[in-house]
């Protein structure tokens, strides 16, 4: 498994429907089709554009914003070394993804069985 | 003389303790949000008298989760807030060691090396030293219906949270 700052090439959700986003009590994750999976360990970021906040998401699960952007396609995707991933939607939502302070591992991306760990 | 002396300086430190009386604060906790589900919380009560400030009591850092949400009709949910465990002794450093995040909180689990046999499609995975482990750490996860992986608590065998699942190799591994 590699760093996520370790090559990993964004553009491979662009064009991807979030078709599914499953929790667990320490984790979700969040599919794009067969091949591409995140698995959000620690919080995640979401903007939505019709409510204009950036609300943030973590397990434990008390409430979520996650599921309304199923259905929806990435039209953008861009990652930097810091590890931080942002994923931008149509109709405007934005999720980041940013490793955080804690030092344990934040999201783990999955394309056609690679593993990335940020 | 003598006694309007004393009479006189008596009522000066009676003037100066109803200062001090009106000047002393109440109680104050501070709130400082790290993650969405996570508040690290310090409280402390002060006393103030002048420009000085004492701290009469203090309660060491701890991390509480926001364990209840009740849904209003606005979006922002009211919480209750838990005490869970500390976080102060995991910035506790090795003298000359990595810096530890502020954020870091300790591993549940000793330093240990993963087991050599695992429950049928689960698996090990081991990971290089970070900051915070040193000598690497290792996770056993268990696969997830849509191909993900669950992190498993190695002492309970039932998936944790972040600090029970990443498992410190021993030192010398």
């Amino acid at each position: 498994m590699k760093k996520l700052t370790e090559g990993f090439d964004p553009a491979c959700f662009v064009g991807r429907e979030l078709e599914t986003v499953l929790y667990a009590s320490n984790l979700a994750t969040l599919q794009f089709g067969d091949e591409v999976l995140i698995t959000l360990l620690a919080e995640v970021a979401l903007t939505s554009r019709t409510e204009g906040a950036r609300r943030q998401d973590a397990p434990p699960w008390s409430s979520t914003r996650l599921p309304t952007l199923i259905g929806r396609l990435v039209e953008s995707a861009s990652a930097d070394p810091s590890g931080r991933l942002i994923l931008q939607f149509d109709g405007g939502s934005t999720l980041e993804f940013v490793p955080d302070e804690s030092g344990y591992e934040s999201f783990v991306v999955s394309v056609n069985g690679e593993e990335w760990v940020a | 003389m003598l006694r309007r002396l004393l009479f006189a300086l008596v009522a000066l430190l009676a003037a100066a303790s109803g200062a001090l009386a009106v000047t002393t604060t109440a109680s104050a906790t501070a709130y400082s949000y790290d993650r969405a589900n996570t508040t690290r919380v310090v409280t402390s009560v002060t006393s103030t008298a002048g420009a000085a400030s004492n701290v009469v009591s203090s309660t060491p850092s701890r991390s509480v989760v926001a364990s209840v949400a009740v849904r209003g009709p606005s979006t922002t949910p009211s919480l209750t807030f838990v005490a869970t465990n500390t976080v102060d002794d995991a910035v506790s450093a090795v003298p000359g060691g990595p810096k530890p995040t502020p954020n870091f909180w300790p591993p549940t689990n000793p330093g240990q090396m993963p087991p050599n046999e695992v429950p049928v499609g689960w698996r090990v995975r081991e990971m290089p030293p970070t900051q915070q482990y040193p000598n690497g750490y290792w996770k056993l996860e268990k696969p997830m219906p849509n191909g993900g992986w669950q992190p498993i608590d190695p002492s309970t065998m039932k998936p944790g949270g972040r600090p029970e699942t990443h498992v410190p190799f021993p030192p010398g591994e």
